[in-house]
This record gives C-alpha cells, sequence and structure tokens, in this order.
C-alpha cells in the first residue's frame, strides 16, 4: 500500500510539472470542494460538518462571535439580555428579509425554535436549541426564551449554531422540500441544488451585513469529491480553488507547487488520552494516579505533533485554549520526561511495567507513536483499532481501560462542551470524580463569568494533577487553494468563505 | 430444461437471502447505527432520541424481519440519512452505475477478444506474450491506482478528459477504461484458449482443405464457437462491474449505487446498503442463471448432466 501511495505521490509530482490553469477570479467564482454532500440542506436535519459550515453562509444567528476578537456581537438581534439566569429577553434587529423577500421577524424565531425542538419534527440535528424550553413572541420585532435549567454557554449557541428559518416559506414547502431549496437571511443564498454534484450560492446583494459582514465573492460552488487524491487532482488543474483536510504528506507535496498555496490551520479539535481512573472497566495500573501521571510524562506530545500532524500546538489543559474557562494557572504540566515517569512507575509498584489494552479509531501513526514512547518506560500497550462507533459504544459501556480519542466540541467556545462533557459523571466519564463535577456542576449553574472561571479554573486543575485525561495537541488541517485566493483558516473548523476574497 | 431453470432461480433467492441476512448483522455489529447517524460530537441524549426515533433500540432479529417483510413487499424502507426513500435512493443513482458498467464491459470486449484471437494465431509469439503481460497487469493492477493513474494522464497532465464527475459521456471514459481493464484479462484469455482449442479442430482443418479464405474460416467458422464461453463470462463479468462500481464511483465522484454503497457503509445507513446489496446480489444472480441458461441452451452436454 505504501508503495502504490509513493507511485501515486510520484505521478502527482510529474503532474505538477505541468502549467496549472487556476481559474475562479476572472469569473468571480470560488470553487470549493469537500468530502462529502449534506444529505439535505435542512441544516437542522443533518449532522454533517459540512451542514454546519453552510448554516454559516445561507442562514444567521441572533448575535455572532466575533472570529478574531471572540467578542459577541450584535447580528440578526440588537441586543440579548437576561432577564433572569432561565429567561432571556431577545430584541430583534428590523429591516431584515430572507432571500425570497420575506420579512424577519419575531414569528420566525418563534417559528424556528419551537418547530426544531419539537420531537414529532424528528430533526436530526436538534442539539443546538434543545436546551430552550419555550420561545415566545413579546413584540413584533421582541422574543423571550425560556430555559428549565440555566445553560451557561446560551450566549455562544445563540452567537453560532441557532438559525432563523423563514416562517412562512418553510410551511409552505414543508421539511423536505426547504431541504431542496433553503432559504435564509446569510451572506449567500442557494442559486441552484444539483444534488450528489454542485450546491452553487450566489452573493446575496440585500445582506445587512451585521456582525459577519457582505460577502466578498460574487459566487461559491460547493462541490462533493470524496478521494482526496481526485480533489487534489482537480486543483491542479485548474477546477477547483480550495480543497481542505489534507493530510500532512499531502500538504507537504502541494505546498512545493507553483500556483497553489497550502497552509495548516489550527482548528478547535482536541487529542487526548482517557484513562479509567475509577476502574469501571476493572481494576488496572491505571486507577493508580502515578501510573497516570508517568504515561503522562513519557509521551513526547511535541514530537508527535512536529512530526506527524505538522501543525496545531501541545495542549495542556482539557479543553482548546479559546473556549472560555479553559484557563488554569495552577494546573500541573507534563513535559517529556522518561525518567521521571520511570521513577513514578516505580513509586507506584510498577518498576518494569505492565501491559494494557489501549484502544484508539483514528491516526494510527499517532497512537502507533505513542505506544513506543510509552514501551520507552516498560509500559507494553496492546493496540485495540476499532471503528468510532464500536470505540464510542464501548467505551461508554465501561469496557474500555485507556483510550486515544478527539473531540471538536462542536465547534462551540465554550468548556460546556468538552470538559464538563466528560467529567459530568455520565457515560462517557471515566474519572468519575466527585470534587470535579461539583465544581463544574457549579461552572455550569450560574452566567455570571467570574463564577465559572474561577470553578472552572479548579477543575482543570484537578484533572490535571490527577491526572484523568492527557490532553495532547489540537489538530490542523491542510488546506490548499489557489494563489489568487485570499482565504484565513479558523479554529472552529468552519470554512467561512463569505470571508474570503482574491487578491 | 424447465426444471434446471428451477432449480438455478430457486438456489438463486436462497443466495440473495443469505447474503441480505449476512449483510444485516455484518452492519450492526460494526458498531452502533445510532451513534453513526448521530456524528461524533453527538451527545448521549442525541443518540438515544436518534435510537428510538428510527426504531434502532428494538430486538435486531425484529428489526431484519420487519425489514424483510417489506422489502418481500416492494417496500424497501426510509434511508436513515437522505430524506428520500430507499427505493427512490437507488432508482436514482442505478441507471449511473448500469451506464458504467455496460461501457466497461464494452471495452474489455473490445480489447479482450481481438487480442485473444490474435494471440491465438500466433501462440508463443512476441504479440502473445503482449496479449498475456496486458492480461496479467490487468489482473495485477489495483483498479484504485490505476483509475488515479489514468486520470493523473489524461485528465491532469493532457486534459483530454474530465477528472471527475458523471454529467457527459465523456466523463465515462476513465472509469469505464478503468473497470473494463480490469475484465479484459478473463475474456482475453478465454478467447485464446477456446481458438487455440477450436483452431485445431478438425472442421477448422476441413475448411481450409476445402480451400475456404482464411478470413472465414477465422470469422465465421472459429470464432463463432470459440465465444460461446466468451459470451457466458461476458454475463458474470457484467456483475462483477457492479460490485467493482464501489471503488471507481468513488474515485471519480460519481452518484451511482456504488458511490452511494460507500457513503452508506460509512454511515451505517443499514437499509440503504441493504437493498444495494440485495439489487447488486438479484443482478449477479440473474446474470449467473443467464449464463448458465446460455450455456446450457448452447451446449446440450451441460443440460444433460
Amino acid at each position: 500500500m505504501k508503495l502504490l501511495k509513493r507511485t501515486l505521490f510520484a505521478a502527482l509530482g510529474l503532474a505538477m510539472t505541468a502549467s496549472p490553469a487556476l481559474a475562479g477570479k476572472d469569473d468571480d467564482t470560488l470553487v470549493w470542494i469537500t468530502t462529502f454532500e449534506p444529505p439535505t440542506y435542512n441544516y437542522y436535519d443533518q449532522t454533517l460538518r459540512e451542514g454546519t459550515i453552510l448554516s454559516r453562509h445561507l442562514w444567521d444567528s441572533l448575535f455572532w462571535r466575533d472570529l478574531d476578537t471572540g467578542e459577541y456581537v450584535p447580528h440578526l438581534a440588537t441586543k440579548i439580555e437576561f432577564a433572569d439566569p432561565k429567561t432571556i429577553d431577545i430584541t430583534l434587529r428590523e429591516g431584515v428579509t430572507f432571500h425570497n423577500g420575506e420579512k424577519f421577524d419575531a414569528d420566525d424565531v418563534v417559528f424556528t425554535l419551537t418547530m426544531v425542538n419539537d420531537p414529532e419534527n424528528k430533526m436530526a440535528n436538534r442539539n443546538p436549541v434543545r436546551w430552550i424550553s419555550k420561545a415566545e413572541k413579546t413584540g413584533e420585532y421582541s422574543v423571550r426564551l425560556t430555559l428549565d435549567k440555566i445553560f451557561a454557554p446560551a450566549i455562544e449557541y445563540l452567537s453560532t449554531s441557532v438559525v432563523m428559518y423563514p416562517n412562512e416559506y418553510y410551511q409552505e414547502v414543508g421539511k423536505d422540500g426547504y431541504g431542496r431549496a433553503p432559504v435564509g437571511t446569510g451572506p449567500y443564498k442557494a442559486a441552484e441544488v444539483v444534488p450528489g454534484k454542485r450546491l452553487v450560492m450566489e452573493k446575496n446583494e440585500n445582506y445587512f451585513g451585521g456582525g459577519k459582514g457582505q460577502a466578498n465573492i460574487g459566487k461559491v460552488v460547493m462541490r462533493f469529491i470524496p478521494e482526496a487524491n481526485t480533489q487534489i487532482a482537480e486543483l491542479l488543474s485548474g477546477n477547483a480553488d480550495l480543497i481542505w483536510r489534507l493530510s500532512k504528506e499531502q500538504g507537504e507535496k502541494l505546498s512545493s507547487r507553483s500556483g497553489v498555496n497550502v497552509v495548516a490551520g489550527e482548528t478547535m479539535r482536541v487529542g487526548y488520552l482517557q484513562f479509567d481512573s475509577a476502574g469501571s472497566a476493572g481494576e488496572t495500573p491505571l486507577t493508580n494516579v502515578k501510573v497516570r501521571q508517568a504515561i503522562s510524562y513519557a509521551i513526547d506530545r511535541k514530537a508527535i505533533l512536529d512530526n506527524l500532524m505538522g501543525g496545531g500546538q501541545v495542549i495542556d489543559l482539557a479543553c482548546y485554549p479559546t473556549q472560555f474557562g479553559c484557563e488554569s494557572p495552577d494546573a500541573p504540566k507534563y513535559a517529556y520526561d522518561p525518567a521521571k515517569a520511570k521513577a513514578l512507575l516505580a513509586e507506584a509498584g510498577y518498576p518494569n511495567g505492565f501491559e494494557i489494552d489501549f484502544y484508539a479509531y483514528r491516526n494510527r501513526d499517532f497512537a502507533e507513536a505513542m505506544m513506543g514512547f510509552m514501551n520507552q518506560v516498560g509500559i507494553k500497550a496492546s493496540l485495540q483499532w476499532m471503528k468510532y462507533s464500536a470505540l464510542r459504544d464501548k467505551v461508554r459501556a465501561d469496557e474500555v481501560p485507556f483510550n486515544f480519542m478527539t473531540w471538536g466540541s462542536g465547534s462551540v467556545n465554550d468548556i460546556a462542551n468538552i470538559t464538563a462533557y466528560f467529567f459530568d459523571g455520565r457515560a462517557d466519564d471515566l474519572a468519575l470524580d466527585a470534587e470535579v463535577k461539583a465544581l463544574l456542576d457549579a461552572g455550569g449553574a450560574t452566567i455570571d463569568p467570574a463564577e465559572r472561571l474561577k470553578n472552572y479554573r479548579e477543575a482543570l486543575r484537578l484533572i490535571a494533577e490527577r491526572a484523568h485525561w492527557l490532553p495532547l495537541f489540537s489538530y490542523a488541517y491542510f488546506y490548499a487553494m489557489s494563489e489568487d485566493l485570499d482565504f484565513q483558516t479558523t479554529p472552529d473548523e468552519i470554512v467561512h468563505l463569505y470571508r474570503a476574497k482574491w487578491k | 430444461m424447465l426444471n434446471f431453470a428451477m432449480r438455478r432461480i430457486l438456489m438463486s433467492i436462497l443466495v440473495a437471502i443469505t447474503v441480505s441476512i449476512i449483510a444485516f448483522f455484518l452492519v450492526r455489529v460494526s458498531g452502533d447505527v445510532a451513534i453513526a447517524l448521530a456524528g461524533e460530537e453527538a451527545s448521549a441524549e442525541d443518540i438515544s432520541e436518534i435510537r428510538e426515533i428510527y426504531g434502532l433500540d428494538r430486538p435486531i432479529i425484529i428489526q431484519y424481519v420487519d425489514w424483510l417483510g417489506k422489502a418481500v413487499q416492494g417496500d424497501f424502507g426510509e434511508s436513515l440519512f437522505f430524506p428520500e426513500t430507499v427505493w427512490e435512493l437507488v432508482a436514482t443513482r442505478l441507471p449511473t452505475t448500469l451506464r458504467l458498467a455496460l461501457a466497461g464491459l464494452v471495452i474489455s470486449l473490445l480489447i479482450g477478444i481481438p487480442f485473444g484471437v490474435i494471440a491465438a494465431l500466433r501462440p508463443n509469439s512476441w504479440i502473445d506474450r503482449l496479449s498475456m503481460t496486458i492480461a496479467v497487469a490487468g489482473q495485477a493492477i489495483p483498479t484504485f491506482w490505476m483509475a488515479l493513474m489514468l486520470m493523473v494522464l489524461f485528465g491532469l497532465m493532457l486534459g483530454w478528459t474530465p477528472i471527475s464527475g458523471d454529467e457527459s459521456w465523456q466523463h465515462f471514459i476513465l472509469p469505464a477504461v478503468t473497470l473494463g481493464y480490469y475484465s479484459t484479462p478473463p475474456i482475453m484469455r478465454l478467447t485464446r484458449s477456446g481458438m487455440l482449442e477450436v483452431l485445431s479442430a478438425d472442421y477448422i482443418r476441413t475448411a481450409y482443405a476445402k480451400g475456404l479464405h482464411p478470413a472465414p474460416v477465422l470469422f465465421k467458422h472459429a470464432l463463432r464457437n470459440a465465444v460461446i464461453p466468451v459470451v457466458a463470462l461476458a454475463s458474470v463479468q457484467f456483475g462483477h462491474m457492479l460490485s467493482g462500481a464501489i471503488v471507481i464511483e468513488s474515485v471519480f465522484a460519481m452518484q451511482g449505487i456504488g458511490y452511494l454503497a460507500w457513503e452508506s457503509i460509512l454511515r451505517k445507513d443499514i437499509a440503504v446498503i441493504q437493498t444495494i446489496l440485495l439489487v447488486v446480489c438479484l443482478f449477479y444472480v440473474f446474470l449467473t442463471v443467464l449464463s448458465d441458461l446460455l450455456n446450457a441452451w448452447l451446449d446440450p452436454r451441460i443440460r444433460v448432466s
């Protein structure tokens, strides 16, 4: 297989000697190739990343998290305020229209939130609005949201993943009809949907701007090709302007090509080692904190990052650095130190190491590198390679003592979607640390930022000190694009094409 | 002949049911369908809700019987992922795959039969060796690799053909050549061996002895008899091409049932996987039966045995 890959790269390298005919700028059309087509263009009825990306282009949220500053700024709403921790009052922007000319008002907000939240409608992506128990109209341009319990990242959700549908149009065309011809308020409108082939989006000339601002490029064509090498061939032939999610090897090959720019874009996805500290999967050496610390010292995360990932950064806390609450200056850090790892193992009663099953589902090369590092201090890890769904199943069934997995936080820039998720005492929590859980619960039970930060800071310190998790590094995706294109990557794993422009 | 046909058809139905049972359980044991549907970042609540909505919380046997009961009535259910019904999905995608497979078959016949004949006419010559080299290479080269090589050469470097997609007949050239080339060797070898056997037969010698021109002897007497098994083989190869389309369609981003199968396997869209398997299996079974019947019709010795 390696030989095949090498030959293929050699052939692609040969092909790279042909001069490119990168197009796009002349006709102001950006062609972006990605792997999957969403099964429907009804955003709330699918769970693909591509669908999430489209949600930022065809639709709008009430507020907007500024991608450069991280601040929440007015967007479809001009004001969002908490009447009390479980009641949110929203004032909507006037004068906004949907792509079909329908006026945006409180009815649209109430309809969208109520319709998506109704289990009878069987929407596949209900998660963004599940925390809202009631939405009611309080005026033509004002809405009140009522929550059953405090939801700390409410503003983050209302500024990213909660987008608004036009009530009249949706009711007219129905769930499936809307999925074939979506209408929103976003910076781009769907001009042509050819299932399985492409989605053509045209710039919304009547866009209100808001926090996102006007789109720069007139037309965006989204094409779907599953095979990365085919995507590369299309880029090199000039039929595409942007491709993404390339491997380090592919990115490096392409970077030597004139006419093509390659960038490694860091993402919010974090790789981690999760230890069964509580011993739910049976008694193993990992229930001993010194063993977990030893493993944390034994693995050279920086070496893996530099040699295998080619981008991203080493992560020391159980969250992504930009997420709200992801700070804990007193938390211990585990720099690569095999001697210390050996000493800790000896102290724990394992001077000659031990054998353990090690579960993983992606980046086999990363997993094998980690096994090599563990082997150097005497720990013989036996790799159990599985599909994601099978491994997640096994973790939740308390059958996994030690795993390497990743988490992207659903692009939510708040610790609630990662740390609080993995240490909340439910199925994905292998630590079952009551003290950590209490701190995270306290952080999630208030909307006071200072109070939240205080609790999260201590929780993160305890997680690191007790080595329940070894956060490894953030992931990087390689993007390759036409040299004519000015495109900036963002860590939320979302391709914000309305920000792209021609050089 | 009727008994023979009935036996083959009955056997085929049993094969189709067995395949569907194996496929159903293999998909289920490879991980939780609800997790695959909900996506990697889904919470336990999302997954539980999806499990309930799609009836995935029921015992697996019940789910299978339910599916089979509806399938025999022509209701293949709804895709777990796409908004269309499974039958709509498959029916929309099937023509692309059939076009591709047919084009592939034509290419393999156009290469395989002439080269097989020439190789037989000049056994152990350079042309025979060249044919054998082509045959061995065709069998040895993975279709995935071959597809990418053709794409790089003709699509990217020379710019003669489109690189991916299925919107025009030009888009079918590279995928059909890839698929056809893989099926060429058996056709070529069978033509060669058939021709060698026929050319040494008494009636060919008699034809030459009567002073007939070599061309009619070759094409009218020899080739007509030599290609009889090739016709049967070609129908089986057509079935191979339907399953081979999974790789080819994914590489060339063609919206056929092969690509749909790949997507569905990835997402554990069990109803779609089941239906595609059943369709391909039925095609394969039909073609095999057709090939058997054709052989039996052409060769009475098979009917007797």
